[in-house]
């Protein structure tokens, strides 16, 4: 599977949400990768599901065909691993 | 890396500031100075919370403000301002800012990733908080982060 960390520009909290997200997949023992995107590039973006503040959520969600999670605290393990969760539950099975 | 940008003269103390736009401006002070960022790079890392909310508060205590490379940032590089009294980042209440130049979307990959090994480490808000000085700060990130290899 394939998640897109995302933020405004792409290259700082969206880089450290990448790097929990990819703490989180591990620890699921969940196969794939996490990149780290500015949120106009997300929208045209191949993924499976999209992690990003809550905020952004909103604004990317009705734009997106993918499931978008709200995460607030971008370096949270705990946090991230119960999105990454809620996504494998809801929509991980047959991938 | 990371130790290599949080030097002591790139980490400030203060009691308390009059509000989080005075925060993100005292935190990237020592980077403006050295010219790695332009002042508009750092009215852009307050802009941007202004509008995409307080996303860049990325663990309790903690806020990562930062903008775009075109912003104006010149070099990589990051500056940390702690405070005694933490400020309230619209809802969050935030006693460690890091300011961080990013020049490209990969620069300060390394530096980053050290920085959340750090803090999942227990290096929180709190404890860098609870260290006092610069000197003391600096010392115990050099002394809690291993360099990337490459």
């Amino acid at each position: 599977m394939r998640f897109l960390a995302v933020c405004s520009f792409g290259v700082g909290s969206s880089l450290i949400l990448k790097l929990t997200l990819d703490k989180a997949m591990a620890k699921l023992g969940a196969e794939g990768e996490a990149l780290n995107i500015d949120l106009s590039s997300a929208r045209g973006t191949p993924c499976d599901a999209v992690f990003t503040s809550p905020q952004i959520a909103e604004e990317l969600g009705a734009a997106m065909r993918v499931p978008v999670y709200g995460i607030k605290r971008y370096m949270d393990v705990a946090e991230v691993t119960a999105a990454v969760q809620r996504y494998l539950d809801e929509y991980g099975k047959g991938k | 890396m990371l130790s290599r940008f949080l030097t002591a003269d790139h980490i400030r103390f203060l009691p308390s500031v009059p509000d989080w736009p005075a925060a993100i401006r005292a935190a990237a002070e020592p980077l403006a100075a050295s010219g790695a960022v332009t002042e508009g790079y750092v009215e852009a890392m307050i802009a941007s919370v202004r509008e995409h909310g307080p996303y860049i508060v990325v663990d309790e205590g903690l806020a990562l403000p930062h903008a775009r490379p075109e912003d104006g940032a010149r070099r990589p590089g990051m500056a940390m301002l702690v405070l005694g009294e933490p400020v309230d980042l619209l809802g969050s209440p935030v006693a460690v800012l890091i300011a961080l130049a990013a020049t490209d979307a990969s620069s300060h990959l390394d530096a980053l990733r050290e920085l959340a090994e750090l803090v999942w480490n227990g290096g929180s808000a709190v404890v860098l908080a609870s260290l006092k000085t610069p000197a003391a700060v600096a010392e115990y990130i050099k002394k809690h982060t291993k360099e990337a290899e490459t």
